[in-house]
């Protein structure tokens, strides 16, 4: 280890370096060695680096446990599936046509700085990372595919990184699940970069419902070339503590990216999601909603930045994320922000904090609707504009079920 | 069948309703004349079991059994329907499904089984061709952009398929055009039968041409200050309300 390196500050900083111990125990690679130098020297992000000042990793997450043990492949996947247990990647998954994957020790990365490597959660998780998972899909090739995240029921510190390359013209379907046994304080991490080609298509899903005991820290890096459409959602009602952050570069002109997201929290669940919007190109559309439904004495963070540079003329971006409080002790934090370099653009942002209308529940209990009831209509009609987007109604309806199912859950 | 007897309530610490008794028989349309101000919605409101409006004294019963302790939902599962003077907008509601709600939950609190979708459709389909509102409008959400009288006739509709014991119509006739007020009264004249009972507040004598009432009550200041039969009506017509006013002052 650098000897220059600063001496860990915070139990779960402590507990990181006994965790990466056990990692070298197995062998690292020397990027993971370095990234975690890179990782130490700055520390957990606090709430005095401006990115996280809403949510302190280095007093709320309180420790991380060790990694899970190295073990031999268990069961094979199913069809496009790619099941990552305690993020390591489970057999050697089948490509569907026009798709290949590789595995690769760590430390490949974009051609392209998309993502904000100064962020120690990044340096962590590449620290973490004991491969690289390289999806290619070929030129005009259209297919689909499934990230399946599970943590076992031994808590575990891991990491995933996956980069997806999508060639020109191809499109992509991708659907995420995380999941994590009851009870176990899993620190899983993941790294997920797009490199999206020119007049290329992905649609991403991400679906959120780790154990509330659980923690989740994950950077999803975009890099759009000209003409490339691609289409997020993520749904998230999962983690104690959760943090998801998204960065989209427009490379090339004409590039359209529509980055949407629904977080339900109770408890004292708080979930971060960070976007981070650059335009460097001309003629791009941008557009996010979010919706966050907070119960009890959960916290949201919602932080989405647009950045459109001085060449970039032309841009459309929108951002919109409302917020819902349904508790005394609920807490929201809302923070969108537009930086504009260009004098042709057309950007817009918007946040909202509110609390059910009490005219409208009294409307609606008055047709016979018990309060939850009345309630749970209202609020999934808030949360609904966030999945417009979603083409596939069979998806659209599966997501509503689960958010009916959280509504379902309210004492 | 309603019975309120010495109501009393307030909202926010300021007593509206100042011993307020009155009672509505199965069969009956009863009228609530009253000049503004003088408690009409506030009444309503208090009936239906809005929160914020505290009853402090009295009582309020349908067919024998107190409302007071009963939640909004409750008393409509009762039988208890109130039109909205200013029907409220729901956005990514759709008409269809929340009448198809509201059918059900008060189906459910009455333990009798959910009514199937075709069933629900057809009567759905039904009572809109009879009020005239477009097939159209059920599949957009509840009365987002819809014109005033568009929401009164939205709220009959409601009535006609929850088929209530007792309805309040809260100046229904606001906002409405001769034409779109003749068919908010055919909606409800048809639902007029010898055991369903009518409140039926209004600030004008003109609904009441349309729906003609068995009795007519004059609300003043939180208090009925007289009774009558329909004449009473063509007499406030003529002469105002500044008697009444003047008596409660």
């Amino acid at each position: 280890m650098n000897a220059s390196v600063k001496p860990p500050q915070s139990p779960a900083e402590t507990s990181l370096v006994e965790s990466f111990e056990a990692l070298r125990v197995s062998g690292v690679a020397a990027v993971q060695e370095e990234a975690f130098a890179r990782f130490l020297n700055k520390g957990l992000p606090s709430r005095r680096i401006e990115a996280w000042h809403y949510t302190d990793l280095r007093t709320q997450l309180k420790r991380a446990p060790l990694p899970a043990r190295v073990e031999a492949a268990a069961e094979a996947a199913d069809g496009a599936a790619l099941v990552f247990l305690d993020g390591a990647l489970v057999g050697e998954p089948q490509a569907p046509q026009g798709v290949s994957i590789e595995r690769a020790t760590a430390g490949r990365r974009l051609a392209a700085p998309v993502i904000d490597e100064d962020d120690a959660s990044i340096a962590l998780a590449r620290a973490f990372s004991r491969e690289t998972i390289t999806i290619r899909v070929e030129a005009n090739a259209h297919c689909a595919l499934r990230f399946v995240f599970q943590n076992s029921e031994t808590a575990a510190t891991s990491a995933a990184h996956v980069i997806v390359s999508v060639e020109a013209g191809a499109s992509l379907t991708l659907i995420e699940s995380l999941d994590s046994a009851a009870g176990a304080g899993h620190l899983a991490q993941a790294l997920i970069e797009f490199d999206v080609g020119e007049q290329s298509k992905v649609n991403y899903i991400r679906i959120n419902s780790l154990d509330a005991a659980a923690s989740a820290v994950s950077t999803l890096g975009v890099d759009l070339a000209a003409r490339a459409q691609f289409d997020t959602l993520s749904l998230t009602t999962g983690a104690a503590l959760s943090r998801h952050q998204i960065f989209v570069r427009f490379a090339g002109e004409h590039a359209k990216a529509s980055i949407c997201g629904a977080t339900l929290v109770r408890g004292r669940q708080h979930a971060d999601t960070t976007i981070i919007i650059n335009h460097a190109a001309a003629h791009g559309e941008s557009r996010e909603v979010y919706k966050t439904i907070v119960d009890d004495e959960a916290t949201g963070v919602f932080q989405g930045r647009i950045n459109v540079a001085p060449g970039a003329q032309k841009t459309d971006a929108r951002m919109a994320s409302n917020a819902m409080l349904l508790a005394e002790g609920a807490s929201m934090y809302n923070k969108p922000e537009l930086e504009i370099f260009a004098d042709d653009v057309q950007c817009a942002h918007g946040a909202t904090c509110g609390e059910l209308d009490d005219d409208l529940l009294f409307y609606i209990m008055a047709r016979g609707l018990p309060r939850r009831e009345a309630e749970a209509m209202l609020l999934e009609a808030f949360v609904a504009p966030a999945f417009d987007g979603v083409e596939d109604e069979d998806m659209r309806e599966t997501l509503m079920e689960r958010v009916r199912g959280w509504l379902a859950q309210r004492k | 069948m309603l019975k309120i007897d010495n109501l009393h309530a307030r909202v926010d610490d300021k007593e509206i309703i100042k011993g307020l008794s009155l009672s509505v028989k199965a069969g009956e349309v009863a009228a609530i004349m009253g000049p503004n101000g003088s408690g009409k919605s506030t009444l309503s409101y208090v009936v239906a079991g809005r929160a914020g409006y505290e009853v402090t004294d009295g009582s309020i019963s349908l067919d024998g059994e107190s409302l007071l302790d009963m939640e909004a939902n409750e008393r409509a599962a009762k039988g208890l329907f109130l039109a909205f003077q200013y029907p409220l907008e729901i956005p990514g509601v759709t008409t269809m499904t929340f009448l198809k709600a509201a059918m059900n939950a008060q189906r459910k609190q009455r333990g009798e089984a959910e009514m199937s979708t075709p069933d629900f459709i057809k009567t759905v389909r039904t009572a809109a061709d009879k009020l005239g509102i477009k097939q159209d409008f059920l599949r957009r959400p509840l009365n987002v952009g819809f014109s005033g009288g568009e929401k009164k006739r939205m709220e009959v509709l409601q009535m006609m398929l929850l088929q209530p014991r007792l309805a309040i119509l809260d100046e229904t006739d606001s906002g409405l055009d001769i034409d779109a007020l003749r068919i908010v009264a055919e909606g409800v004249n048809a639902l007029r039968s010898p055991d369903r009972g009518f409140l039926v507040i209004t600030h004008y004598q003109r609904l009441l041409d349309y729906i003609k009432p068995d009795s007519v009550h004059v609300l003043s200041s939180g208090r009925i200050v007289k009774s009558g039969g329909p004449e009473l009506a063509h007499e406030l017509e003529r002469n105002g309300y500044r008697d009444y006013v003047a008596d409660a002052a």
